[in-house]
């Protein structure tokens, strides 16, 4: 009889972990229209940004800039290395955060010196738990992307590139790709030509040697930041939407094993039940046998 | 007419793309007048009002900092918020002028003060295009 009740909790404990899972189910799959929507808006900007970018690097002659800083020829053991990471603030999202870590803890083998700035509570408490180097003043939530927190990171980075603190700086995101997320590592600054990749676009039309107004340096000045917001801002809403989808598989997936345990416990449940049942018969057909003689 | 591609981008949504007979846009130095074949050029862009001409008629935006990019037959803006001025709160726009001016009078680090100037910059523009 008490592996009848046992079995009876167990398939309560997991209708109620089933209502859970399937409201966040309900709630990321919405979160994750929103995110998709504000992706697809910021797409043909970011997409451009960087071709545009490219475009402007190879047909201006400018010599000398401090963002194409590649003279600072440190050994490798002085370089510091700047990583921005962007995890999510939550878990249960399948791997999510653990293919990011995953990737970032890769990247930080690779050198020396390294400074985190994590974005998203998950990671943060990751990496002040393995004891790596975290900027403690670098909070941004990964929650709700806005250009405004892309402005202030990028403000913060720039000044400390540009003060000589961070020789290079790399972004760790999630990328969105169709329905699966993928991890990349993407190096923000110094900018280097051939960093940019070849598009082949109307590439012909495009070969005139363009001039800088008011001045090279004055254009560069505000053009870098902005490109670098705008990527930090793309790599934010890329990260957001990821996680929500990721989030949303695990719990799609959550759920349907949830009602895959049901169905077995009732199984087990039912024969338990009627196994209970013949036993109780037995026993008073025997009793009633035993009687009679 | 002659005519060049226009794409106007601003990080969270295309804005316009199409063909546009003009186009002058404020910069760094002051405004700047675009025709077809224009020398090819890259220029920073600052908060105030753009406009440009499709079919003879002109069309007003109100951009804020961003960059421009210019070739003999396209032109690309791009910028963190382009908007219609009908599309504008005006009193949202008072409101953060205000607070820019009140934030203005204050203490400020320089980085502060370059933000404050900036909003106040943005609000500025957004309420000459809405007069």
């Amino acid at each position: 009889m008490a592996n009848m009740r046992e079995i009876k909790e167990r398939i309560i404990s997991i209708k109620d972990i089933m209502k859970i899972t399937n409201a966040m189910y309900l709630i990321s799959s919405s979160k994750l229209k929103k995110a998709r929507a504000a992706l697809e808006r910021t797409e043909p900007y970011s997409d451009s940004l960087q071709y545009t970018i490219h475009h402007i690097l190879k047909h201006a002659e400018v010599a000398e800039h401090p963002f194409f800083d590649l003279g600072r020829d440190k050994p490798e053991s002085e370089k510091m290395y700047g990583y921005i990471v962007i995890t999510g603030d939550k878990g249960l999202c399948g791997a999510y955060n653990h293919n990011i870590l995953k990737l970032a803890e890769a990247e930080l083998k690779k050198h020396k010196n390294t400074t985190l700035y994590v974005i998203g509570s998950v990671g943060r408490s990751y990496f002040l738990r393995t004891g790596q180097n975290v900027d403690a003043e670098f909070l941004y939530s990964a929650q709700d992307p806005k250009l405004f927190y892309a402005r202030r990171i990028q403000e913060t980075l720039t000044e400390l590139f540009l003060a000589g603190r961070l020789d290079e700086i790399h972004v760790i995101y999630t990328d969105m790709q169709r329905n699966t997320e993928v991890p990349k590592c993407f190096k923000l600054l110094p900018l280097e030509r051939d960093d940019f990749a070849e598009t082949d676009m109307d590439e012909e039309d495009r070969h005139d040697i363009a001039v800088f107004e008011p001045s090279p340096e004055e254009v560069l000045d505000t053009l870098v930041p902005n490109y670098i917001k705008g990527v930090i801002y793309g790599a934010l809403t890329e990260s957001f939407c990821s996680e929500q989808n990721a989030r949303m598989t695990a719990m799609d997936a959550a759920t349907t094993s949830a009602k895959d345990m049901i169905a077995q416990l009732t199984l087990d449940y039912n024969r338990a039940r009627q196994a209970a049942i013949t036993q109780e018969i037995t026993e008073i057909v025997g009793g009633a046998r035993a009687q009679k003689k | 007419m002659a005519a060049f591609k226009l794409d106007i981008l601003a990080a969270d949504r295309n804005f316009f793309h199409g063909e546009a007979e003009s186009l002058q846009f404020p910069s760094t130095d002051g405004m700047r007048g675009v025709l077809p074949g224009h020398e090819a050029m890259i220029c920073c862009l600052t908060a105030g009002e753009l406009r440009f001409k499709v079919n003879g008629e002109w069309q007003r935006a109100v951009v804020s900092d961003g960059f421009v990019e210019v070739m003999p037959d396209f032109v690309r803006i791009f910028a963190d918020s382009v908007e219609r001025p009908e599309e504008i709160d005006r009193r949202r726009a008072e409101a953060a002028k205000e607070r820019a001016q009140e934030r203005l009078r204050q203490q400020l680090s320089t980085r502060q003060y370059v933000h404050t100037q900036m909003a106040l910059k943005r609000a500025m523009a957004r309420i000459n295009a809405t007069k």
